[in-house]
């Protein structure tokens, strides 16, 4: 009983602590996505030369990971997972790794991250 | 507790002290590189105690940054916590290989981080108590640490042998490892045979010998596979190892037999020490055993090798190894 009591009181020191980062992340959150759907745009033009291409793609990759290492701590399990799913797809792109992974399969499941970026926001009114 | 946390993404670093600050490990320095890690270490004057450190890291990465505070004397035995995205297996192994004692993938739940630091905290205590004074100068350490009685049943750290990693370690990897990570891996033991009489007969210092050396041949009769070798007490030594098709562990026992043989090991006293390797049944880990179940494995090993093996020698010390010589 006397664990549970302690576990408790962790817990709820830990979600204060965390409810104060949540805000921080949805700041970083509405950045993060601006910058996405800038890249997400030029990829989807299909006007960028094989540098820039890979370039856009692999900092989606970086944008994605940074994603997945805290969404799902802050509550945003979802958006956790559809980041992840970005992360390896982008990554399988830059490595070519077979079967090949395209800048369409890039860009469809950046679309599934960035519209729950936008829900995660509208739900938190900005 | 003095924690060092590394990590690039400074969100991290946030959650990171909010979580081990709820779980009453206030003590914590933050670092956003390698390079700042290692300035803060050479700075401290109090060592830290245990290392946070992400994996992918700009420049240096948290696996060369583990293998580098691992060099420096006052943190071998340190805990090294990593925390990263990424859960593929080879990212796991090279950490493993390059000294870390436990692993967290992102994202991570702060009271689970928690117990892995209280863990961690336990092992600090125990090393501390071992060596009573974290100051003395290594050499002092070391010569404690040969003429301190061991118990034949205690799974001794053995120290700089290939692959080779302490008993905690190996279960925290297995924990880690998904599923997939365990297709193709089997584990199994080594027991040496006669072991009590061994143990009687011979000092402190040159049973840990004996340890370290058996370790190195175990390890090098495995080097065609990924593999990590832990010594879990009473001449027995647990093997975890990567690789599809199965293992001829006849082939594989034998070799060790021949690196023994060909070590020609003695006591102190120059007193020769022959004995011979047993391996036990293997247990081979299938896609239902991730998590617990693989350390459950890890300790059917063990008792496989404790049962299997002889409790003396049974007359076949004579046979010849010398088939079994690797290329």
């Amino acid at each position: 009983m006397e664990r549970d009591s302690v576990s408790l009181d962790t817990r709820s020191m830990i979600a204060n602590r965390l409810s104060a980062l949540r805000i921080r992340f949805l700041d970083v959150l509405e950045i993060r996505m601006t910058e996405c759907e800038a890249l997400r745009d030029s990829l989807e033009a299909g006007t960028l030369p094989e540098a820039d291409r890979v370039g856009a793609v692999r900092a989606i990759c970086f944008a994605a990971h940074k994603t997945v290492g805290v969404a799902a701590t802050l509550g945003f399990a979802d958006l956790g997972m559809l980041s992840q799913r970005v992360e390896l797809a982008a990554t399988d792109y830059i490595d070519r790794s077979e079967p090949p992974t395209t800048v369409r399969m890039v860009v469809s499941l950046a679309d599934d991250m960035l519209g729950e970026m936008a829900l995660i926001l509208a739900e938190a009114g900005r | 507790m003095r924690i060092l946390a590394v990590d690039d993404d400074e969100m991290i670093l946030e959650l990171l002290s909010a979580s081990l600050g709820a779980a009453g490990f206030a003590d914590l320095t933050v670092a956003s590189s390698a390079a700042q890690a290692l300035e803060h270490i050479a700075a401290a004057r109090i060592p830290f105690d245990c290392f946070l450190l992400d994996i992918q890291m700009p420049e240096v990465d948290g696996i060369d940054l583990c293998r580098a505070i691992r060099r420096n004397p006052i943190y071998a035995a340190a805990p090294i916590v990593m925390i990263t995205a990424m859960s593929q297996k080879s990212y796991i192994d090279r950490a493993f290989s390059a000294g870390a004692t436990d692993y967290v993938t992102k994202p991570f739940d702060p009271v689970e981080l928690g117990a892995r630091i209280r863990l961690a905290a336990k092992m600090v205590e125990s090393e501390r108590a071992l060596t009573e004074n974290r100051s003395a100068v290594a050499t002092l350490r070391a010569q404690l640490e040969r003429e301190r009685f061991v118990d034949l049943n205690e799974p001794i750290s053995i120290p700089d042998v290939d692959a080779v990693i302490d008993l905690q370690a190996l279960e925290n990897y297995l924990l880690q490892l998904s599923r997939s990570g365990l297709f193709a891996t089997s584990i199994f033991a080594f027991k040496i045979v006669g072991i009590e009489t061994i143990y009687a007969s011979t000092s402190p210092i040159d049973f840990r010998y004996l340890l370290t050396d058996v370790a190195e041949a175990v390890s090098t009769a495995l080097r065609s596979h990924e593999r990590f070798v832990s010594y879990a007490g009473n001449g027995v030594y647990v093997c975890v190892a990567h690789g599809r098709g199965a293992l001829d562990l006849e082939v594989i026992e034998g070799t060790a037999n021949l690196i023994v043989e060909e070590m020609a090991l003695t006591n102190s006293r120059g007193v020769p020490l022959k004995f011979r390797l047993r391996v036990g049944s293997p247990v081979r880990v299938g896609l239902v055993r991730a998590g617990r179940g693989a350390v459950d494995a890890l300790y059917v090993a063990i008792e496989n090798a404790e049962q299997d093996a002889p409790k003396a020698e049974d007359g076949r010390s004579g046979e010849h190894w010398s088939q079994f010589r690797l290329a």
